[in-house]
């Protein structure tokens, strides 16, 4: 049950996580563009931006000046300096930067605050005196660039260095600062998106295979653990190959066969476990049947685990924890039940699947087996690593030759005949001439030892007189 | 099964929450302006867009009617002798007195204060009349002023111009009371001034090297003595410089001089001392200005002068020296 729940929690989990990252690229995408606009509060007939707030989003800006219906408006570009000497002693209103993604802070100018208290008290008094007549700043030779038009002006402008600043004036009597309104494009990154669909996706994977784990536990467990029978499969077929006895139990129809009368229609019923219904019967015995599993896999151990606990992971740490519970019954009074069945089983269909099980058991059990098993083949291999010392020698005077012969290590262990030797003298040599790099890789025969790293590593310690194994297994 | 289940659900909660949270926060960005550098306040393209305007302003004036359009980019000693020229063109019905004022410029020479006024000049090619390059200066008083042309001079031939910081670094005004040179601005100009009018006999003839302009008013007084000593009239030649009011322009040189350029006006004085001796104005353009005034034994011409001079900073050995002049007749009367 919790394995289902938790399958469909990451299943929507991953789904949730695909449509964000996909809504993220569209439906939730920002805009391509900031629009932010200044409105000026003073009483002044000018608007200036500090530096840097023409760049502030991106390098390119638009900026639309707007007045009233009917009046002049100038935008103009230009340094700071050239702006702010323009402007003067003019009361101004100074655009200082964004104080949200849609409007900018806009507070009276700062260049007239200190020395001009004064000043300002003129600048209030003279407009007071002739309200609202609004400097032209249009053709001043100090503008980089500058529009001038009624009611609405608009400007583009690129980045460019220097501390370049936008001067917008409301023109003529009674005129009144303009309000600005600055688009800059926005490059729209999706972070999301692909953090959203992979994550999710894998989220979605995770879950879809929980799900399915969970469904065959469940079939298992409504005719008895059929899911072990599903694995139990594979394991078979493995297991055939190398063990004749288990071949006999592999045939999974024979168990079939067998068990059917056992009478478990619902396991037959299902289609893709035509092999499980015959665990079914098992179920019932479960009990009993643990138990010869166990008694199975102490055989199964020393033979199989060498080859396969290394391969299997993931699916089957969970039946080992019941095993593990399983394990100890064994030794309580499951025990005495087992026997009996063991000897009936054995020769028949069951048994296979309670030998199976062992052999999960193990896998299961594979953190702390498989050390063991790695052990067994370095140890096999380490024969390579005895031949390995006389050619370890020669690899190192052609190391590169080494390389070129991945190729060998199929032929390895053949002795190499003469016209071998030479052929591999002649390839080292151009090898070391950098000519025709590929004939060492085809020839048939180079050495085995010097590709494997266990027989390197042999070579190594038998140059410099080290004993003993691979010293990390050992 | 728990602890994996946890695990995942861990995990699953800390992806999301994550997510979630870094799609909430964006900050809004702050105004990174670049740091102020020392540079021309005039860029080059503004720079010639400036001469571009002034010359067309010069250009369609040709006559003396038009005059007062000259003011939206003329100003000071610069207006003044054209607005002198354009009467004497017209008063000659021909061109010769206008000093070609195309703007092609060799070099510029910006400015890199901040504050107001600003002066910048240039140096055009050598016009099609060969006669020798002019250097211009140009001036703007306040913020919302224009560039104006404010005085010109044509260069001496041959001289050699001091070098100036590059035009994309500006080159600073320099006041006319730097005391960092030999002479302040300001003083050079009276010094010179006196130079001019007495020559050699001046206190401060040893500051000046000798120049064309020196040399010019020694031959030329010369010719005009000889002309009326030949009819034994008693010729007497004498010239008057004397510094306008207009502010002194200087702009800093590379080796920590200054270019100085300042107006001044003179007047020229032919006597012919014996009684009886009459004279009349001796070149052509003054024979225009001369119009019915009365001949007698004087002449006086009135002239609107610019000069330019380098003055070499005050640990140098260098002497001021003349780099170009403006001459221009005004007005001709008979004393």
């Amino acid at each position: 049950m919790v394995q289902r729940f938790l399958a469909i929690l990451l299943i929507l989990a991953g789904l949730g996580g695909v449509g964000y990252g996909v809504a993220t690229a569209t439906v939730l995408r920002e805009s391509d563009t900031v629009v932010a606009t200044a409105t000026p509060s003073g009483d002044g007939t000018m608007v200036v931006t500090e530096p840097g707030v023409l760049g502030l989003v991106d390098d390119q800006v638009t900026v639309r000046a707007t007045v009233p219906e009917g009046q002049k408006v100038t935008l103009a570009l230009g340094s700071d300096v050239d702006v702010l000497g323009w402007v003067g002693q003019d009361p101004y209103d100074s655009v200082t930067g964004l104080s949200s993604w849609e409007t900018l802070s806009v507070v009276p100018g700062a260049g007239a605050a200190p020395e001009g208290e004064a000043a300002e008290g003129e600048a209030a008094e003279e407009p007071a005196g002739k309200p609202g007549t609004g400097p032209d700043p249009a053709g001043s030779d100090m503008w980089i660039s500058e529009v001038t038009g009624e009611t609405t002006v608009q400007m583009r402008w690129t980045e460019q260095p220097g501390r370049t600043v936008l001067l917008a004036a409301g023109v003529g009597e009674g005129a009144a600062a303009p309000t600005l309104e600055f688009t800059w494009p926005r490059p729209v990154n999706t972070p999301f998106l692909w953090p959203g669909v992979l994550g999710g996706g894998f989220l979605l994977i995770l879950g879809v295979f929980l799900a399915i784990g969970a469904r065959r536990k469940n079939r298992g467990s409504g005719k008895g653990r059929s899911s072990s029978a599903g694995r139990t499969r594979k394991t078979d077929s493995d297991l055939s190959r190398r063990d004749t006895v288990f071949e006999v139990d592999g045939d999974r129809s024979s168990p079939a066969a067998h068990e059917p009368p056992a009478g478990f229609p619902p396991a037959l019923g299902d289609p893709a476990d035509g092999g499980t219904a015959v665990y079914p019967p098992a179920g019932r015995e479960l009990p009993g049947r643990d138990r010869p599993g166990r008694d199975r896999p102490e055989r199964g151990r020393p033979e199989h685990e060498p080859v396969r606990p290394p391969e299997r992971g993931l699916p089957e740490p969970e039946q080992d924890h019941t095993r593990t519970w399983g394990a100890p019954a064994p030794f309580g009074g499951a025990a005495p039940i087992t026997p009996p069945p063991v000897p009936e089983q054995v020769p028949e269909p069951v048994s296979p699947a309670a030998s199976v099980r062992g052999i999960r058991r193990r896998r299961g059990q594979a953190p702390g087996a498989a050390p063991v098993p790695t052990g067994q083949p370095s140890a096999e291999r380490t024969p390579f690593g005895g031949v390995a010392p006389e050619q370890a020698p020669a690899s190192p005077q052609a190391p590169a030759a080494a390389r070129a012969e991945p190729a060998a290590p199929a032929a390895s262990g053949k002795p190499l005949t003469r016209r071998e030797m030479r052929l591999r003298e002649q390839a080292q040599l151009r090898a070391a001439t950098g000519a025709m790099p590929t004939v060492p890789a085809s020839e048939p025969e180079p050495e085995p030892e010097p590709e494997t790293p266990s027989s390197r590593a042999a070579a190594w310690r038998q140059t410099w007189g080290v004993t003993g194994n691979d010293g990390g297994n050992s | 099964m728990r602890r994996s289940t946890t695990r995942i659900t861990a995990v699953v909660a800390t992806v999301l929450a994550t997510g979630l949270l870094t799609g909430c926060a964006e900050e809004l960005p702050t105004p990174t302006p670049e740091a102020p550098v020392a540079e021309a306040v005039v860029t080059e393209s503004q720079e010639r867009k400036i001469l571009d305007d002034v010359a067309s302003v010069v250009g369609k004036v040709t006559k003396s009617s038009e005059a007062k359009s000259l003011g939206s980019r003329l100003t000071g000693p610069a207006l003044d002798i054209r607005e002198t020229q354009l009467k004497v063109a017209a008063a000659r019905r021909d061109t010769e007195p206008l000093t070609d004022l195309s703007m092609t410029m060799q070099q510029v020479i910006l400015p890199s204060d901040q504050e107001w006024p600003r002066s910048s000049f240039a140096i055009t090619v050598q016009p099609k009349d060969l006669t020798t390059p002019v250097l211009m200066a140009f001036d703007q008083a306040t913020a919302r002023d224009q560039y104006k042309l404010w005085g010109w001079v044509r260069l001496l031939p041959g001289v050699t111009m001091p070098r100036f910081a590059e035009p994309l670094l500006g080159s600073p005004a320099v006041l006319p009371d730097d005391k960092s040179l030999k002479v302040t601005p300001a003083d050079a100009i009276k010094q010179y001034a006196s130079v001019l009018t007495v020559d050699k006999s001046s206190k401060y003839a040893d500051t000046f090297t000798d120049d064309d302009l020196r040399q010019f008013f020694r031959d030329y007084g010369k010719l005009q003595v000889d002309a009326i000593n030949k009819e034994d009239c008693g010729g007497a030649f004498k010239v008057e410089y004397e510094p306008t009011k207009d502010p002194v322009k200087a702009v800093r040189t590379a080796d920590g001089g200054a270019l100085v350029m300042a107006a001044m006006i003179s007047q020229e004085t032919i006597t012919a001392k014996e009684e009886g001796c009459e004279i009349g104005p001796p070149t052509e353009t003054t024979q225009a200005l001369w119009g019915n005034t009365t001949v007698t034994n004087v002449v006086e011409v009135n002239y609107q002068d610019i000069v330019a001079m380098y003055v070499p900073p005050k640990e140098s050995d260098d002497q001021v020296s003349l780099v170009g002049y403006e001459h221009v007749p005004s007005s001709v009367g008979n004393g």
